[in-house]
């Protein structure tokens, strides 16, 4: 059996060095039960049965803040709103933003109880919930529709086998819009865990477009969870995009409450050597008139593995709901692999769902009209799976975080996953 | 500047071609033709260096830099960048991917080989601009994906018009007619007939005689089985409109 070795006690001590008040207690008394009632997760628990934790949790890690003087300076621009998170700490106001941040409060708690039966038995959820502390409230004001994106950056500077967990959460006021985009990077920062949470509502008639961009080095391991709530005519769009990392995992859980309300739910991983990506996504139709669209892609060289599990759940009621879904991964080389699970549970009988699922090689006849080009096999490999994963990057409509994307795909991925 | 001698080759082990001997100059216009399943198409790829077939036996020579030189050895994309042109049979349809941006990219490629400079996105677009009315094709088909949703002429005049632009020395056209209205026809081997010049050659890949009214060959190859069974002049390709394969088949038993 494998034991979440000195885990437990390290949040213990972590609770008992951040207490707050009772309900915020609560909360991470209630996490820590459930942690501690299931055992790391092994191949036989279904929802992490592609993905091993067990290296990750073999370091002895503990939660501790790591000091820095990284520069931000390079990193901000007229072109969007900046903020930054530096192992862990709100580091830099100076951008104006029409968006209330605050330390996490009573509002907090709030959005957290709303969405407080998405992710439960998951564990790397729960990880991050019961040592909640770290985080910011974000709250958008009702008819507010902001001029900018915005980009958080998160980094981690310096950190050496640590763990450390973030939580943040939205409120979108009625009939506004917002665009975030969460950046993950690291400098210098080796064999640490970090663990991201946002949870989210997102009011009447608005839309929050909500994009998780990762490209953190090779020795951190990264986990995301996300919950919304979406509210009568509200649309919630994820897009996350997987490019650094050792292993990460993404879980997205997204209720359509009331009726018109819709999501998508979009993301592309671009893998190389030994890494892991695992996508694990549930959208609930709670209500009629609702719709989802989800589109992932993954391009796998070297020996990485890439995972997606979606589930499309539809209730009794929610009739005439449409749903769409839709996994394709690219394999570079042999030792490449992709586990795919799409996954329906309907419960009404008027709906409209697809999913699917392809996994597959780089077309010998496409490959071979770039060679009859003069176009070398290493460049038209590179621009194939450029083409591939394009489709998913162009969902980001806005152009200067869309160049973000490409960029670093570019740089992280499609420059060095080509070699001969 | 093309010498093929005795070319035997294999597609997943079966023999295709069973010792093909031509050779083509500068200036010339060779048509190969033959009943389906004769290899003509195989030839075409063997000579542009498909990876999927295998020279069996014999020697491809291309002229490079002067020299006449085996290019067994030679992937596709270099025989490329020397100067060998494949038009597809069936062009390949590449979503995500402009068809502006892969003729760019092709187009650079072979400048660099050459040591000539390579051009700009505005530059090239412009090239490509004048090249567009000899295909009477309009500029929306360069900001689409390759070949993705064309016609049938569509594609043939797309696949003409990437010849146009890179001006290969020795232009391979497999089936460049098929499928083809009267219109479209004209239209492609107009642009054909525009590459045309004492300094490249055009190997013309077909099944009918009817794109040879339009685009004169100096040469005729009957291909059956893998062998070039009977060559000539361009009276053999009226001929053929006649009476068919069928006594050529006959006479090579």
């Amino acid at each position: 059996m494998t034991t979440l070795f000195n885990l437990p006690t390290e949040i213990k001590s972590f609770q008992a060095d951040h207490s707050w008040n009772a309900d915020f207690d609560k909360i991470r008394l209630d996490a820590l039960q459930r942690l501690e009632s299931n055992e790391l997760p092994t191949r036989r628990t279904e929802s992490w049965k592609y993905t091993n934790l067990k290296k990750v949790f073999e370091s002895e890690l503990t939660f501790k803040n790591q000091q820095s003087s990284f520069d931000i300076s390079k990193l901000k621009s007229k072109n969007y709103t900046s903020l930054f998170f530096i192992n862990g700490s709100l580091s830099d106001l100076s951008d104006k933003c029409e968006l209330s941040i605050s330390p996490l409060n009573d509002k907090s708690l709030e959005i957290i109880k709303k969405n407080s039966h998405g992710l439960v038995n998951d564990f790397a959820f729960n990880l991050n919930e019961s040592t909640l502390h770290d985080g910011a409230h974000f709250e958008l004001a009702d008819n507010v529709n902001l001029s900018k994106p915005i980009i958080i950056y998160h980094i981690s500077d310096g950190e050496k086998e640590t763990i450390r967990t973030h939580s943040n959460t939205f409120s979108i006021g009625k009939n506004s819009k917002l665009e975030i985009m969460e950046v993950y990077i690291s400098n210098n920062t080796s064999n640490s865990v970090t663990n991201f949470a946002s949870n989210i509502e997102v009011k009447q008639n608005s839309k929050f477009v909500h994009i998780h961009h990762q490209v953190l080095d090779n020795n951190i391991t990264f986990f995301n969870n996300i919950r919304s709530q979406v509210a009568r005519d509200a649309a919630y769009e994820s897009i996350t995009t997987t490019v650094g990392s050792q292993l990460s995992r993404n879980n997205i859980h997204i209720d359509l409450n009331e009726e018109g309300a819709n999501c998508m739910a979009h993301g592309v991983y671009t893998l190389q050597k030994e890494q892991h990506s695992d996508i694990n996504s549930f959208i609930n139709h709670k209500a009629p008139h609702t719709n989802s669209a989800q589109l992932y892609k993954g391009i796998m060289s070297g020996k990485s593995r890439g995972v997606f599990t979606g589930l499309i759940k539809v209730d009794k009621d929610a009739q005439l709901i449409n749903s769409a879904q839709l996994n394709k991964n690219l394999l570079l080389t042999k030792n490449a692999q992709a586990n795919s699970r799409p996954q329906l549970e309907i419960f009404a009988d008027d709906v409209k769902c697809s999913h699917g699922s392809t996994t597959g090689q780089l077309n010998e006849d496409e490959l071979f009209y770039f060679e009859s080009r003069g176009i070398r096999p290493k460049k038209a490999r590179m621009i194939l799976s450029h083409a591939f994963t394009y489709d998913v990057v162009l969902k980001v409509e806005n152009p200067v975080l869309r160049k973000i994307i490409q960029d670093d795909i570019f740089e992280k991925f499609e420059k060095t996953a080509f070699e001969d | 500047m093309l010498e093929v001698k005795g070319v035997s080759a294999n597609v997943k082990e079966n023999q295709i071609l069973k010792g093909i001997n031509f050779s083509v100059k500068p200036g010339e216009v060779h048509a190969i033709m033959g009943p389906n399943g004769s290899g003509k198409s195989t030839l075409s790829k063997v000579i542009a260096g498909h990876p999927g077939y295998e020279v069996t036996n014999g020697d491809i020579e291309f002229e490079i830099n002067g020299k006449m030189t085996n290019i067994d050895e030679l992937e596709a994309s270099d025989r490329a960048r020397e100067g060998i042109f494949l038009g597809f049979q069936y062009p390949v349809e590449i979503p995500g991917v402009t068809n502006i941006g892969f003729m760019h990219e092709a187009f650079n490629a072979l400048c660099e080989q050459q040591g000539a400079d390579t051009m700009d996105e505005e530059e090239f677009r412009a090239y490509v601009k004048s090249k567009l009315p000899i295909l009477e094709m309009n500029e929306a088909f360069l900001d689409r994906a390759v070949n993705e949703g064309f016609s049938g002429g569509e594609k043939k005049k797309n696949e003409i018009l990437q010849m146009l632009l890179l001006n290969p020395r020795l232009a391979l056209l497999d089936e460049t007619d098929s499928g083809l209205d009267i219109d479209a026809l004209k239209i492609v081997a107009n642009g054909v007939n525009t590459l045309k010049s004492k300094h490249n050659a055009v190997v013309l890949v077909t099944h009918y005689q009817r794109l040879l009214d339009y685009i004169q060959p100096d040469f005729v190859h009957v291909l059956h089985d893998g062998k070039i069974i009977k060559s000539g002049d361009k009276t053999l390709a009226l001929e053929l409109e006649k009476k068919g394969y069928d006594w050529l088949i006959e006479d090579a038993k």
